[in-house]
């Protein structure tokens, strides 16, 4: 079993970190200790501040307009279509309104009306009553499946959502 | 951006990639972003870093695989001296040769400790410290002190 790093051992790792050079065990658990951390947050902020210094005074190579309205228009495209935005797609898609929420049940209960009325009208078939309550009770269970199925749905959504989030984020959170 | 992945990529089209990359997770996580915390330049720089990197690594790992590997290597990772801000060059400029050599190989081929080591033929404990310690006098160099930073 392999020891803990200790804080002083983990504050020199933070360099490295910052550098994005880190790997396995250690990157785990710098990870770990820098979530509870302030100090080492904070001192890795001023390593990434250092080298996003280092990275903005590069001198600069041109980037040809040709190049620049390519990218323009393949981002417009990509945040045009919304699907391929995790993160986006699904945070905009509707929520479920009131009217969203109970047009099933309104439907099951108009069956159920119109079922009672025309059987009290015709009586079309014998022992009608035990037909309408086994409807009834199908139609029942339909809602409960359907409200199953949406928590599931609810949940797979929320799993693509932090999914989606973890696939953004470097190893350690940028910020 | 493009400059920084042009750095580490040396390839125009792979940088364009990238842009296009860094934009796109900047559209996704713009909320993440503390401006307390970090300049917006170097945010963007450095996910355009580590978007490059991710790039530069996948080519690495394909060029070992191929009978070119060991010429691609070299070519894709080879340390050269840079231009700067007047500030961080003479920061840059300040550091021993094999702490510079050490941390050129960190920051524009994303090399570990291990691959630092293997290259330079230094045992692996003499990289991180030489990492450590030119990251520790570049950021003293630049005016982060300790007792700012609480």
């Amino acid at each position: 079993m392999k020891d803990s790093l200790t804080h002083d051992q983990l504050e020199q790792l933070l360099p490295a970190a910052a550098l994005e050079i880190l790997e396995g065990d250690e990157l785990h658990d710098l990870t770990v200790h820098v979530r509870d951390c302030a100090d080492c947050e904070r001192l890795l902020e001023s390593y990434r501040e250092v080298l996003g210094g280092w990275a903005t005074g590069l001198p600069v190579r041109a980037f040809e307009p040709a190049r620049s309205a390519r990218v323009r228009a393949r981002l417009l495209a990509r945040i045009g279509s919304g699907a391929s935005a995790p993160e986006v797609g699904l945070r905009s898609r509707r929520s479920p309104g009131w009217v969203d929420r109970w047009a099933g049940w309104a439907v099951a209960a108009a069956m159920a009306g119109v079922l009672l009325v025309h059987h009290s009208v015709h009586r079309p078939v014998a022992y009608g009553w035990l037909v309408a309550g086994a409807l009834a009770l199908v139609l029942l269970a339909l809602g409960v499946y359907v409200r199953i199925q949406r928590a599931r749905v609810r949940a797979l959504e929320e799993r693509l959502r932090s999914l989606a989030d973890r696939e953004d984020r470097t190893e350690l959170p940028l910020h | 951006m493009h400059t920084i992945a042009l750095w580490i990529l040396k390839d125009a089209d792979d940088a364009e990639d990238v842009v296009e990359e860094t934009f796109w997770q900047v559209w996704r996580t713009a909320g993440q972003f503390d401006r307390a915390r970090a300049s917006a330049a170097a945010w963007l720089s450095m996910i355009a870093r580590s978007r490059a990197l991710d790039r530069l690594r996948a080519r690495r790992r394909y060029l070992e695989r191929t009978a070119e590997a060991a010429q691609g290597l070299t070519i894709a990772v080879e340390p050269e001296p840079v231009e700067t801000t007047p500030r961080l060059a003479q920061a840059l400029d300040s550091l021993p040769p094999e702490q510079r050599e050490a941390l050129h190989l960190a920051f524009f081929a994303g090399l570990s400790h291990a691959e630092i080591a293997a290259r330079t033929a230094q045992p692996l404990g003499t990289i991180k410290t030489r990492i450590r310690l030119a990251m520790e006098k570049l950021r003293l160099s630049l005016g982060f002190r300790r007792d700012q930073l609480v």
